[in-house]
């Protein structure tokens, strides 16, 4: 199912800014964590991250790590938390008119 | 797919980003797999995990991706420097990979089983052995006649080794039983493999000299044939890793050289070639080297013939060379018109040669030599022991030299003036030389 697919995608960007909210975070932990909520691949998260830097959304930093090569975080921008709360709220307008409608459709099927 | 692969195809399908961004996008997949790695996952698992390479590249471009041509990556990956006269067809499609395809790989038993097999081997050799000293010594120290007597300190201590190796033999037989049950009856021990096939045209090409295959486990078929192109033709039904290796060989430095050791345990791998060659072509070398498996090699024509082998049955018919050296560990050899002179050494295992031609120096540890001559020609065979049988044609005179540490020797008359020597020595066995 495309749709399907184009739905994970839409929703990607959210997911991470939501987990990025929390606290800072890796690409690693943020692609496992995703794909864990979320059935994508879990090399979909790199696209998606990039674009949020390039968007203003996330900045980077490295932090040197006692195992393994130094990570890369990303923290959320000041007009990222705003970008991600408008999206919150679009993404609950959006979600619960869906909702109606399939609920409307399912009445009159029954 | 491997981290080196998924890296170089996510490299390649991102070739329309940036330099910078792209370089950044890779070291990131790179920082993943090491920390997938971390957690105890296999790079295929990682790869798996993070799915097609194309997809990643498409999204991080954006709507104006437009995805390169799949060839032009395998062309980039072309390392040789030789003018290319040649086509070949690649039916390699890193896309399609599965899990069906690609199953993640066992890595520890394999090897447990490797050393099985290697066992069971050895479990061979000394039924082999075992059974010759018991055959050769004991019958002559029974039914030898007295003046034998000399030699029996010889046949007392070989007699003692059978003992001692019988006793290890019953031990084997309890490890080889309970090896060959989990070998073979274990749920997961299928024999995972895939067919593959492919072609190497070379045209007319001279820059092709030498064809090497260098196998681990399996059976392998070469046949040459006569024909009015040079090209190879094989088929294969090995494991991925294998048979991805064997689409990718190509002409590099004058030579052809499948590489097809990493097959791990599996020894219903089959392979074979189909080399067609012009009327006058002929090849600098031909070398084979095996592990475990049979080699059939069939006709074409070489400047030298390079054959090792550690465990199997060799057989080559048909053959003309300048050269052909064997080196076998464990091995039986049945040759017949083989136009070569031909050196052979051998650790253990039965020789046979038949309709030879050509001069033939054989060394033997323990084994038969059974040659039969179709044209008289040099023959020097030592062994350590064994039996030894050298049919020369008739009416053939030639200078004979046969002696038997341990054995009955039946030498025809010698003719010092013959046109060809015969030489045959053993410390134990039996020596026949016949017409």
């Amino acid at each position: 199912m495309k749709e399907i697919v184009q739905f994970k995608k839409g929703v990607l960007g959210l997911c991470a800014m939501l987990l990025i909210q929390e606290r800072d975070r890796y690409g690693f932990e943020l692609a496992q964590t995703i794909s864990k909520h979320v059935e994508v691949a879990e090399g979909a998260i790199y696209p998606v991250l990039r674009r949020l830097v390039a968007d203003g959304h996330c900045s980077t930093y490295l932090q040197e790590s006692t195992e393994g090569p130094p990570r890369k975080y990303y923290r959320l921008t000041p007009e990222g938390k705003f970008y991600m709360e408008q999206l919150v709220r679009e993404w609950g307008v959006f979600a619960s008119n869906i909702n109606r409608l399939i609920e409307s459709y399912e009445t009159e099927v029954e | 797919m491997n981290k080196q692969e998924y890296l170089a195809l996510l490299r390649f399908y991102s070739q329309q980003l940036a330099p910078e961004v792209q370089s950044d996008l890779i070291s990131e997949v790179e920082a993943h797999f090491i920390y997938g790695e971390q957690q105890g996952k296999t790079e295929e698992q990682i790869a798996e995990e993070l799915g097609d390479p194309i997809e990643m590249a498409k999204e991080t471009v954006g709507p104006t991706y437009k995805a390169p041509d799949l060839s032009a990556f395998q062309e980039m990956n072309r390392t040789d420097d030789e003018p290319r006269h040649y086509s070949y067809s690649y039916s390699n499609n890193y896309s399609s990979y599965s899990a069906e395809e690609y199953p993640p790989q066992n890595l520890g038993q394999p090897k447990a089983k490797k050393s099985l097999l290697a066992l069971l081997s050895a479990f061979t050799l000394i039924v082999v052995g075992g059974g010759l000293l018991v055959s050769i010594g004991i019958d002559r120290f029974i039914d030898g006649p007295n003046e034998k007597v000399v030699a029996s300190s010889t046949v007392e201590s070989i007699l003692e080794d059978v003992d001692k190796q019988f006793e290890k033999l019953e031990d084997l037989e309890d490890i080889v039983e309970a090896s060959t049950t989990f070998a073979w009856d274990e749920e997961n021990y299928d024999f995972e493999g895939s067919n593959y096939e492919g072609v190497i045209h070379m045209g007319n090409s001279p820059a092709w000299k030498d064809l090497i295959i260098d196998t681990d486990l399996g059976q392998v078929d070469i046949q040459f044939k006569q024909g009015d192109r040079n090209e190879i033709a094989w088929k294969a039904f090995t494991a991925p890793s294998v048979g991805e290796l064997m689409e990718a060989t190509q002409l590099k430095n004058e030579q052809i050289i499948f590489e097809l050791d990493e097959s791990g345990m599996y020894d219903n791998y089959r392979y074979s070639f189909v080399v067609t060659l012009q009327d006058d072509f002929e090849l600098r070398k031909l070398q084979l080297e095996q592990e475990l498996g049979d080699i059939n090699l069939k006709g074409g024509k070489f400047e030298k013939i390079e054959l090792q082998m550690d465990n199997g049955i060799l057989r080559a018919s048909d053959i003309v060379s300048g050269s052909m050296n064997v080196e076998l560990d464990n091995g039986s050899t049945e040759f017949e018109r083989i136009a070569s002179p031909i050196k052979l050494e051998s650790d253990n295992g039965e020789i046979k040669i038949l309709e030879s031609t050509h001069p033939v120096n054989i060394k033997l540890d323990l084994g038969s030599v059974d040659l039969g001559m179709k044209q008289p020609h040099d023959v020097d065979v030592k062994s350590d022991m064994g039996a030894i049988q050298i049919e020369v044609p008739q009416g053939a005179k030639g200078k004979y030299e046969a002696k038997s540490g341990l054995g009955d020797v039946k030498v025809p008359v010698s003719d010092d003036n013959g046109t060809f020597r015969v030489s045959a020595k053993t410390d134990a066995g039996t020596i026949i030389i016949k017409e």
